[in-house]
């Protein structure tokens, strides 16, 4: 009996002394940061391990305005024709942009192509309104090619689990997933 | 029996305390405000005052101190590169500002600067700012910019009009679902969160927050408000 008594003491202690903690069995447990992929030859990871940039100076860049969306536009290496190493990017303007002058709208370059001097940062930058994810593209000069060209269809945007990334299409890409582009133009907007 | 008694007395004595001290975390979070360089020229301006995400936040902190137990925590995380770059513009100290704000309520505030994809620091205090074995996350309170699926601490501040430091949905599930005290709550007061980002701070957190799909006005001085007189959501 006595035994009983003092084991029943014993339980009652552990149990108390238990109670107020919580197991660590459930989900969501921090995830490791992953391995960091090897980029390809004339690329540079970026803060996502998963995708990388181009290396180099001078690319070839088409501006494209909207007012839905605050990405500048396409960037592409010089010696690429458009389309499979085609970016869209924003800018950090170490020079300001072409139309961030006050002397007209934001945007009265659309469809501008320009030489851009500068690189790519591997900075990742989300755009609110529509939920990409975009490259950094550091801007410390241009000049001018060729103006009023047609807007480049370049990029497709698909999803990654519940994320959208986009892609140069015009190398004919495999759209990934059901959910590719439908809700490219839907209002993401911030306060 | 009287060591039977003695034995029962200690055995009480040595598990009172840890029955009934459990200690929480009340955690208010304030994002950053945008420039107004990138702003000025805009149709609608965020952000015409640089204080909106931290009075609000305050409001938070005055109302929790009359109301949570005693010994409790709260801790205020901000995010500080949005106030540097802020009050590098217009000439002030925000950080300073903040830092004697937080030391005249008494708060535990916690800087941050990097989160997303370039950094893991709020999530990683989440998971391990404290014993969660221990200390819960009893109530989370997010005074910022945000979309449907993401809260952007940085918005038009780095970059014009968009966002390089953020906690999207998809991030979500890296945190630590026992951190969370299940009996808690959230609250969003960014905009359009009630329409995707509660649900899925549930799923990660097991905690259900309120938000609102509509956007979400600071214009008033005061607790924020749905616009277009819509609602507060929960889950």
């Amino acid at each position: 009996m006595k035994k009983i008594y003092l084991s029943l003491c014993v339980a009652f202690a552990f149990a108390l002394m238990t109670g107020c903690q919580t197991t660590d069995s459930t989900t969501g447990t921090t995830s490791s940061p992953g391995t960091a992929g090897v980029p390809k030859i004339g690329m540079k990871l970026t803060d996502d391990p998963k995708r990388s940039v181009p290396v180099g100076t001078e690319f070839v860049g088409q501006r494209y305005f909207s007012e839905k969306f605050m990405y500048w536009g396409f960037v592409r290496p010089e010696k690429d024709a458009w389309g499979k190493s085609t970016r869209i990017v924003m800018l950090r303007e170490e020079v300001p942009a072409p139309d961030r002058a006050p002397n007209g709208p934001r945007g009265r370059d659309d469809g501008t192509i320009y030489l851009l001097k500068g690189y790519f940062s591997g900075e990742i930058a989300y755009e609110p309104k529509s939920d990409l994810m975009l490259d950094v593209f550091v801007l410390q000069g241009y000049e001018v090619v060729t103006e009023h060209n047609k807007p480049i269809n370049a990029n497709t945007p698909f999803w990654v689990s519940d994320r959208m990334y986009y892609r140069n299409n015009a190398a004919g890409v495999k759209k990934q997933g059901s959910k590719v582009g439908n809700r490219f133009h839907e209002d993401m907007s911030t306060p | 029996m009287r060591i039977k008694s003695y034995l029962f007395l200690l055995v009480l004595v040595l598990a009172t305390p840890f029955a009934f001290s459990q200690q929480s975390e009340w955690i208010v979070l304030s994002g950053g405000p945008a420039l107004p360089s990138w702003e000025k020229q805009k149709k609608v301006p965020h952000d015409r005052v640089w204080d909106n995400f931290i009075f609000t936040g305050q409001l938070r902190i005055e109302q929790l101190k009359k109301e949570i137990p005693a010994g409790d925590i709260i801790t205020w995380m901000v995010y500080r590169t949005g106030y540097v770059a802020r009050g590098k513009q217009m000439g002030a100290d925000y950080v300073a500002q903040i830092e004697q704000s937080a030391l005249k309520w008494g708060v535990n505030l916690v800087w941050f600067d990097k989160q997303g994809a370039n950094g893991n620091e709020l999530i990683e205090y989440i998971n391990n700012g404290k014993d969660r074995s221990k200390i819960k996350i009893k109530s989370f309170d997010y005074f910022g910019h945000s979309n449907r699926k993401n809260f952007l601490f940085d918005y038009s501040n780095d970059l014009d009009g968009v966002s390089v430091v953020w906690l999207h949905i998809v991030d979500l599930k890296k945190m630590n679902r026992s951190a969370f005290d299940p009996t808690g709550q959230a609250w969003s007061y960014g905009c359009h969160s009630g329409d995707g980002y509660v649900q899925a701070w549930y799923q990660a957190t097991g905690v259900k927050m309120q938000g609102t799909k509509q956007k979400t006005d600071y214009a008033a001085r005061g607790w924020p408000v749905p616009s277009k007189g819509g609602k507060w959501n929960q889950l």
